[in-house]
């Protein structure tokens, strides 16, 4: 009887891992996706730590409110800096997900016996040539990672881990690391001899460039509670 | 006691002056009408000091609010406020000797020094009641027009203050502001003593300030020895707070610094008043 | 007698002019001590050396016995002054002027503000602010402040300078009352001769700050012949014509009706008697000092010299 079940098992492994050999981007991408087409809103708290030399920010608490097809706002008391892309990764929220004519595939890598099938998102009018790469789990079928590239220089790197939500892949905590070519100055406050302060920053840049780090860690997430469409008077424009 | 009843009836003088609410009504008109401005017309700042963010981050919330306009006012007490204080210092002794008033209150059975030394802590009262004011006036009118929130300051590059953290800071700021203010009030009082009209220490006083500013601002080699003996070179003490951790070890040293020159020149001003001949 | 101002050569210099040079003077209990000289003499400067205001160059001074400038300043409790015209805080009330003194001079009630107020007939102003008072009034709130502590000492710098006729009575009075119900010594320094003549038991006479006299009144006077007999006489010309050839008598004047010779006290029974045996018809006969006449043919001789 083990034996059968092994024999089973092998051979659904074997057919998952040739399916996703010959998948295409197109297929890969819907995958991706399918899990989310019965989400139809949801609201969840935010926590978003900035760890950016030369900027400091408290750790901020905001909420996030999401409506199919893409509806979404951000509520904050006072300020907080947001990552404008990939926040949420699935397609109806994210602008670069419903053009699967736009990928292909770049590789397949397995990395620590996690097989993943890497998607390159191409964009012909972007003259910064911009080479966006989404690492998506060929067993789960969800996307693990963003690489953010311009000229093969890596600009940032998102990481999402995930919670299994009423059989949605949502957000646990998603990390994004960044390079900031200029980086940021270090201006210093008001003195006597800079009364407002700051004056060094239009002119002032560091040598080497820096790199930071943005984690947002969700929580309290509520699914499908049914959010009015006025709710979202200040939408944001949160993925392109 | 006596000193007590001297510094109650000193602070009476003050406050039955006129000048003395000029500073209040200026502030009292002032701060609300830029505050209002500021949310009429705007205020460009978040896009200039943003630029390193825009091209991966969403700005959530505004940080132009009452708290940030508040700091930068708070440059106004190096070379604007001043004045106020003055106004009232200048005209302490100088004042009194013009009018000859001196004649009645000198006569009694109180000793110069005390006379000094009350009319030194009412003008320090009366420093710490205006530039409260000037804070109250700042932060609640700022939080009514523009509202509140987080502070963004500079500070070894951007740093943004939670509205709690920039409350405290703004609290240590002005209590710092303040202790600034009594430099500048101690210069005019000594000045103050030396005149028998008002008008020389207001102008004297102020001159020393932008002087010593001006010096204090200079980038030249051959002024940084110098630079330790001006006051106005402790002046942005009360800016200090704002730093992330907040530099107690450096607060300190500006406030011993600052404390000398209150020190020494209310030592200058009992040498001049005791000396002093009442002729008027 | 207990002396309470006693100054040893005391001088003050201002720049190369000395407005008061080796003053010795001496006022005791109870005196109402008259402080005479023309502008300039140092009476000013003396009372403000003597109330602290300036500093003598040299010499010192007591009051009470005591140097207040080793042994501070409590000693200003037991003297009251007026030193020129009194400037108040304009800004504030009578009262409320009133007020701040009495919590500095310590011990004096609200009562007792209230009290001074009515002695200088400012009661029903008490609560108007100074700006608002007249200089007569001013002066007479000066009067109220240097009172107000019942002083054992009180030293008044023209007093009656700016007030009415009738101000200056009252205030005559008032010093007088203060000297004979109280005991209260009295620096009183005036343009007004015969106020001092009036009021004062003694007096001294100051010119380029130097002290020229120093005594009681009646003595000086006494002492230095300067007594007139004022007499209301018919033909007060002929009865000058007819005394010319008296040596003993200095000076005569006719005004009206009087008839004004200066002769000391001991020779004027036999002025009269020369008068009644000429068949002159004398109505009154005024026996007056004239502190004037004194006081001017001193500071004459002083500027002859």
């Amino acid at each position: 009887m083990k034996i059968r079940i092994l024999i089973i098992l092998l051979f659904c492994m074997y057919s998952i891992s040739s399916a996703s050999d010959t998948l295409s981007p197109g297929q890969v991408l819907m995958k991706t996706q399918l899990i989310y087409s019965n989400l139809k809103d949801f609201s969840v708290k935010a926590k978003v730590i900035a760890d950016i030399p030369n900027f400091r920010m408290p750790v901020k608490t905001v909420e996030f409110y999401y409506k199919n097809p893409d509806l979404f706002e951000a509520k904050t008391k006072g300020f907080a800096l947001v990552p404008k892309y990939c926040l949420l990764p699935f397609s109806n929220s994210n602008k670069i997900l419903r053009t699967p004519q736009n990928f292909k595939i770049n590789k397949r890598v397995t990395i620590d016996k996690k097989k993943y099938i890497i998607l390159q998102y191409i964009n012909d009018n972007d003259k910064l040539k911009n080479k966006i790469l989404f690492w998506v789990d060929a067993y789960l079928w969800r996307i693990d990672k963003i690489n953010i590239l311009q000229q093969d220089k890596l600009l940032s790197t998102i990481d999402f881990s995930y919670q299994n939500l009423d059989g949605f892949w949502l957000p646990d905590t998603t990390l994004f690391t960044m390079i900031f070519p200029k980086g940021i100055p270090n201006a210093s406050g008001p003195s006597i001899s800079d009364p407002f302060g700051g004056s060094q920053f239009g002119t002032l840049q560091n040598q080497i460039d820096l790199e930071g780090q943005v984690k947002i860690i969700f929580s309290d997430y509520k699914i499908n509670k049914g959010i009015d469409d006025n709710f979202f008077e200040n939408r944001n424009e949160i993925a392109h | 006691m006596l000193l007590l009843k001297l510094i109650y009836i000193e602070l009476i003088k003050i406050f039955k002056r006129p000048r003395s609410y000029i500073g209040f009504i200026t502030i009292g008109i002032l701060i609300p009408l830029i505050m209002f401005l500021i949310d009429k017309f705007g205020f460009d700042f978040q896009q200039h000091h943003f630029l390193p963010f825009e091209s991966a981050f969403l700005f959530q919330g505004s940080l132009v609010n009452g708290y940030l306009i508040s700091y930068y006012l708070m440059t106004v007490l190096w070379v604007h406020f001043p004045f106020f204080i003055i106004l009232v210092a200048g005209d302490s002794f100088a004042g009194e000797a013009a009018k000859g008033t001196f004649r009645i209150f000198l006569t009694r059975p109180v000793s110069r020094f005390q006379v000094i030394t009350a009319k030194f802590i009412a003008t320090y009262i009366y420093t710490a009641i205006i530039v409260a004011f000037l804070g109250f006036m700042c932060l609640g009118a700022g939080s009514i027009i523009l509202g509140s929130g987080d502070l963004f300051v500079f500070d070894k590059g951007i740093l943004i203050l939670s509205q709690n953290e920039a409350l405290l800071r703004f609290f240590i700021g002005y209590l710092l502001a303040i202790f600034v203010q009594m430099v500048v009030a101690s210069l005019a009082l000594f000045l103050s003593t030396l005149n028998d009209n008002s008008v020389a220490p207001i102008i004297g006083t102020y001159a020393i300030i932008i002087v010593s500013i001006i010096l204090s601002i200079l980038k030249i080699d051959a002024l940084e020895s110098i630079k330790p003996y001006l006051f106005t070179t402790y002046f942005d003490v009360f800016f200090s707070p704002f730093a992330d951790p907040i530099p107690w070890s450096d607060i300190f040293n500006y406030l011993i610094a600052l404390g000398k020159f209150i020190g020494l020149f209310y030592i200058l001003s009992i040498v001049s008043f005791v000396r002093k001949d009442i002729l008027s | 007698m207990t002396t309470i101002i006693k100054t040893h050569n005391l001088s003050k210099k201002y720049h190369h002019r000395w407005a008061v040079s080796d003053l010795n003077l001496e006022v005791l209990k109870g005196q109402i001590f008259g402080f005479l000289g023309p502008n300039g003499a140092g009476k000013s400067t003396t009372i403000k050396i003597l109330l602290s205001l300036v500093s003598p160059t040299k010499g010192k001074y007591e009051l009470f016995g005591n140097n207040p400038q080793y042994k501070g300043n409590s000693i200003y409790s037991r003297i009251g002054a007026l030193v020129e015209e009194p400037d108040f805080y304009l800004y504030l009330s009578a009262w409320q002027n009133l007020k701040f003194l009495a919590d500095i001079t310590g011990n004096i009630s609200k009562t007792r503000i209230d009290e001074v107020l009515d002695i200088v007939q400012l009661k029903d102003r008490k609560k108007d602010k100074v700006k608002s008072f007249s200089h007569g009034m001013r002066q007479r709130l000066g009067i109220a402040q240097a009172i107000l502590g019942k002083p054992e000492l009180l030293i008044l710098d023209e007093p009656t300078s700016g007030l009415s006729p009738e101000g200056i009575k009252d205030t005559r009075e008032l010093i007088k009352r203060l000297s004979e119900e109280e005991n209260t010594t009295i620096l009183l320094s005036s343009h007004r001769l015969h106020e001092i003549e009036q009021i004062c038991s003694h007096m001294a006479i100051l010119d380029y700050g130097k002290l020229i006299v120093q005594g009681d009144v009646s003595s000086l006077l006494h002492e230095t012949d300067f007594f007139i007999t004022e007499i209301i006489i018919d033909k007060p010309e002929d009865a000058m014509k007819f005394l010319l050839s008296e040596s003993f008598l200095k000076k005569m004047t006719v005004s009206g009706e009087k008839l004004k010779i200066h002769v000391s006290s001991t020779r004027r029974p036999e002025v009269i008697k020369k008068l009644v045996e000429k068949n002159f018809k004398i109505s009154s006969v005024i026996p007056r000092t004239s502190l004037e006449d004194y006081y001017l043919s001193l500071i004459e001789k002083r500027h002859i010299k």
